[in-house]
């Protein structure tokens, strides 16, 4: 196998150019990744910076209003990629725990932390406002504002905790990991960015990366397509390269297998090259002549009496 | 369903928008707790004001033409101690908040131990519907909302607190 120096020019080479075209595709797959994984890191940090504004205010006066707003709510679900987020810090002056999490299957901010007896505090009040609808003298507007604010923060309360219960805690893990942070089996990116409130606090969010799955089977088809026209070309031009190295070398050993006797040294081929093959053909040459010389000056003495000159 | 029957508990609390709180006449028996101002829409705060302050003046900057106002709180005499620390406050006029130079006068007010708006003019007529800032549900988006700094219906930022006790 493989004695012809062609052909172990040819492999060597072919196997040379298929080693370093996988090592540079394989280089060039994980750079193409890196650097959109880069630009998403980068995309989304800076598309959070409102995020990052409204939270810190919320969190600095435990504003939970502020980021239930349909506006603030309308912003994040408008970010198809956010799965979910999470605000937590302690707040500026009473250094109060802060905590609220967006989930994109409920598209609703909800309140993860509520003062001690919060629901009976709310039903208390409820029972008291209602108690006065019936006396005479109360401002029946005022009492019936009260009344259906109570009834808000009483849903709310309800909604959120049912949320809490129900609201799928597969991204928590995540949100122990350091920032950035790629999970590609689930291919979901979590980023952490800190607020700007006093006693700070932190903005974590999970985005869904699941287009990173159609950029990689694009990568890899246009690698294949790269690769494929890159070994074509190679083996193009090894067959051209073997041949030009074989073809003189060829020729001179079909020259050489003749009678030197008949051969015309003038006429070995590649004389004209001048390469190691040019070289190799006018050592050839010489030989030629020489033992060309040789013969004729061993003839001269079989044949003729070196003295007389005359046939032997 | 649930979704629908939020909304419409929502709407139900906001369409009562109108202001709640009584207008008050004149400033008799009033106390000027704290003199302060509502700087012009131009002047950039700096970095360290609470983000409260800085969320108040983005909301209310638009006032007297972009030009800012001085802003004068009034309390009542009997409730000068309570408002030092955040009530709790009786039933009756809590606060009263004026912005002098377009004069909008904000009234807080507590109802059955809670705190509700107002938002009127100089002559008492009813202007909360007359700027997204100046509506009742604005009010109680800060002043309900902000646990940390509206206590009992009323805010204030300690750094700004002129009864702060040192």
């Amino acid at each position: 196998m493989f004695k012809s120096i062609k052909s172990k020019i040819f492999v060597s080479h072919f196997i040379l150019i298929v080693i370093l075209l996988v090592g540079l595709t394989y280089k060039h797959y994980h750079n193409s990744i890196d650097m959109y994984i880069q630009n998403v890191i980068t995309f989304h940090t800076n598309a959070s910076a409102s995020i990052v504004r409204t939270s810190s205010l919320a969190i600095s006066g435990q504003n939970y209003g502020n980021i239930q707003l349909p506006s603030f709510v309308a912003e994040l679900s408008s970010n198809s990629k956010l799965v979910y987020l999470q605000i937590t810090g302690r707040s500026d002056i009473s250094y109060k725990e802060f905590s609220a999490v967006y989930t994109k299957e409920n598209t609703h901010m909800y309140r993860n932390i509520y003062p001690e007896k919060h629901e009976q505090n709310l039903q208390l009040k409820l029972k008291r406002f209602q108690s006065k609808l019936n006396e005479i003298n109360i401002d029946k507007v005022k009492i019936n504002f009260l009344i259906a604010r109570t009834k808000d923060a009483l849903f709310e309360y309800e909604r959120n905790k049912n949320l809490l219960k129900t609201s799928s805690m597969k991204y928590k893990l995540l949100l122990n990991k350091e920032s950035p942070y790629i999970d590609y089996d689930k291919n979901l990116l979590f980023l952490s960015l800190k607020t700007n409130n006093k006693n700070s606090g932190i903005v974590s969010m999970v985005y869904d990366i699941s287009e990173i799955i159609n950029l990689k089977k694009k990568i890899i088809i246009d690698l294949v397509i790269e690769s494929v026209i890159s070994l074509l070309i190679a083996i193009i031009l090894l067959t051209i390269l073997a041949n030009k190295i074989i073809g003189p070398l060829n020729k001179l050993s079909n020259f050489m297998t003749n009678d030197f006797r008949t051969l015309n040294a003038g006429k070995t081929p590649s004389l004209e090259l001048s390469d190691e093959i040019g070289i190799l053909s006018n050592k050839f040459k010489v030989l030629i002549e020489s033992m060309q010389e040789n013969q004729a000056r061993i003839e001269g003495k079989a044949y003729f009496d070196s003295l007389t000159g005359v046939y032997n | 369903m649930v979704k629908l029957l939020w909304m419409i508990l929502v709407t139900s609390s906001l369409l009562n928008a109108n202001s709640l709180s009584e207008y008050i006449k004149e400033l008799k028996n009033m106390v000027l707790v704290k003199e302060s101002m509502i700087p012009g829409k131009d002047v950039v705060l700096p970095k360290e004001t609470p983000l409260f302050v800085q969320q108040t003046v983005s909301m209310y900057n638009w006032i007297n033409e972009g030009k800012g106002t001085k802003l004068n709180i009034y309390v009542p005499k009997d409730k000068v101690e309570l408002y030092k620390t955040h009530g709790p406050y009786p039933d009756g006029l809590t606060a009263i908040a004026i912005y002098e130079d377009q004069d909008i006068i904000f009234v807080t007010e507590h109802f059955q131990g809670e705190p509700i708006y107002g938002t009127f003019d100089r002559e008492g007529k009813d202007i909360s519907n007359s700027h997204p800032s100046l509506n009742v549900k604005a009010c109680i988006q800060c002043h309900t909302n902000y646990a940390d700094i509206c206590i009992n219906g009323t805010c204030s930022v300690p750094m700004l607190d002129i009864f702060n006790k040192k």
